[in-house]
């Protein structure tokens, strides 16, 4: 069965290679190869060629492993492994490193720019695969945290929208806040 | 997706996005600092997934227990956040009232006058309990004229946030006639009663009224050093101690106050063994009221009670004027 091949197509018509147990990383493929639909080639007309590699390279790391990002969301400690009764400290150890090892892959895995990562998530989303979303949820969140309104608009290249009247009342939001704050 | 075309932060999905804000926005600060960025955060920002986090989450059982029901039509969570961090609900058949902190969204609650044992409260000659109308609640304790000063009141916390530095305030005011408390004689307590667990904390000596000659902030002029020094040694009540409650952990009753008169004149923070500080000075509340910090205490889980204590032991001259409010539990902040 880990020998099967899925043939997937994007948006552009270029077809990729993926083995079932990593396609199955993502619910919507899933669903379509357990449902039976086979037919060759899957069309996925929202992901383009560009990103779809990059997909497909998530699901191979963490295609048949579905535990393991759940693993690094807890610490790396499975917690169900302490109530077994063959609790294996060398398997602990080598679990860890293993743990350790993804992190730093998907380190380097998520480095790339903006535009990457809202297709990534589009796709993510589009493919529910819970992981790779929570990953580039989690990197959009990190560059919006800790910024003031006006790093954010540069940081995302946005243009307050807000009426002269809207943006008299945005200030006075803002000055209400800081002010709460700074009498703190 | 347009093969070509960019993507912008607006193409995403509305669930990624209130998943984005929603792992930024920890407190209701954040979430307003947000809407301002432009428009589309604003609809994000403002949505009911990212406020209904900052209420808490036995928010329906303190509005079962409010005496009005104006709180069920609101038209979003962030527009009832905001309404509960402006407009005291009165709760418990209005002993209480409930408010939000503003920056945390942890809750605050005021208990009124009513609820605090006042010795010599039920005498008309002493104490009065008037109605007013900037008051939350339907009466108010003015002090008429009494030479004792001296309250206690034991709050549960089970309803307050937990894991919570809270800080307790006496909210009161005082007429312009007031007299007899412009002394650095006033001492407050409040401890948690956890069987000393923790720390015990310290008695806060502070002044209710600005005396005429001088601010707050202001040094004490030579001259008033020296005759409130002569002053205080007329009244030679401060070795005095309380029999009973000495060394036990508990709070003396009203009983025990007639029955040992001398207790009156012993200091909180020797029959509790306590260091005694010099307090801070009242503030101007914003509300026509005054507040000052009667003390803080740490609320883990909501298990123990907290005490909390008010007396003056200089109990030979005359005191008048003040009008209590109430006492309100906040949340500390920068904590």
């Amino acid at each position: 069965m880990s020998s099967t091949k899925i043939f997937l197509k994007s948006s552009d018509d270029k077809t990729f290679e993926i083995d079932e147990t990593a396609a199955r990383a993502s619910e919507t493929l899933k669903n379509i190869i357990d449902g039976g639909c086979l037919d060759g080639v899957i069309p996925l007309p929202n992901v383009s060629s560009n990103i779809l590699p990059k997909v497909i390279e998530y699901c191979k790391k963490h295609g048949g492993d579905n535990g393991s990002s759940k693993k690094i969301a807890n610490g790396g400690v499975d917690k169900d492994k302490e109530i077994l009764p063959d609790y294996d400290e060398e398997e602990d150890k080598r679990e860890k490193v293993r743990v350790d090892e993804l992190k730093k892959w998907e380190e380097e895995y998520m480095d790339f720019d903006q535009q990457v990562l809202y297709d990534l998530m589009l796709a993510a989303n589009y493919l529910h695969i819970k992981g790779l979303l929570d990953l580039t949820v989690e990197k959009a969140a990190s560059m919006i945290r800790g910024r003031t309104p006006d790093q954010i608009r540069e940081n995302f290249n946005i243009n307050s929208d807000f009426t002269p009247e809207e943006e008299e009342e945005m200030i006075l939001i803002e000055d209400e806040w800081d002010d709460e704050w700074a009498f703190d | 997706m347009e093969q070509g075309g960019t993507t912008d932060l607006f193409d995403l999905p509305e669930c990624c996005i209130v998943d984005i804000l929603s792992r930024i926005c920890t407190s209701p600060r954040d979430a307003c600092r947000l809407s301002v960025v432009s428009s589309f955060f604003r609809s994000a920002a403002d949505s009911d997934s990212i406020w209904e986090r900052f209420l808490p989450f036995d928010m329906q059982l303190i509005l079962s227990s409010s005496v009005s029901h104006s709180l069920l039509n609101f038209s979003s969570k962030k527009e009832q956040f905001l309404h509960l961090c402006d407009n005291p609900l009165l709760i418990d058949n209005g002993t209480k009232t409930f408010t939000l902190e503003k920056c945390s969204g942890k809750k605050c609650f005021m208990i009124r006058a009513k609820e605090l044992c006042i010795v010599w409260g039920d005498r008309p000659m002493d104490w009065n309990w008037p109605s007013l109308p900037e008051s939350r609640f339907s009466e108010v304790a003015e002090l008429v004229d009494s030479c004792l000063l001296d309250f206690h009141y034991k709050t549960e916390t089970r309803l307050l946030s937990p894991n919570t530095t809270y800080v307790v305030y006496l909210v009161f005011k005082l007429t312009a006639l007031a007299y007899g408390l412009e002394n650095e004689s006033v001492q407050i307590l409040v401890k948690l009663a956890d069987g000393g667990r923790s720390e015990q904390g310290v008695v806060r000596r502070v002044r209710l009224q600005r005396s005429v000659e001088r601010k707050w902030e202001g040094e004490l002029p030579e001259e008033t050093k020296v005759s409130k020094r002569r002053w205080r040694s007329k009244f030679p009540f401060r070795g005095w101690r309380l029999p009973l409650s000495r060394q036990e952990d508990r709070v003396p009753t009203i009983l025990e106050y007639i029955r040992y008169p001398s207790s009156w004149g012993t200091t909180l923070s020797r029959s509790w063994g306590v260091p005694m500080v010099t307090g801070s000075n009242p503030k101007e509340r914003g509300d026509g009221w005054m507040e000052i910090e009667m003390g803080e205490f740490f609320n883990e889980r909501g298990e123990y009670g907290v005490d909390i204590i008010l007396m003056d032991p200089t109990t030979g001259h005359g005191k008048s004027g003040l009008i209590i409010q109430g006492m309100e539990l906040r949340p500390k902040v920068n904590q």
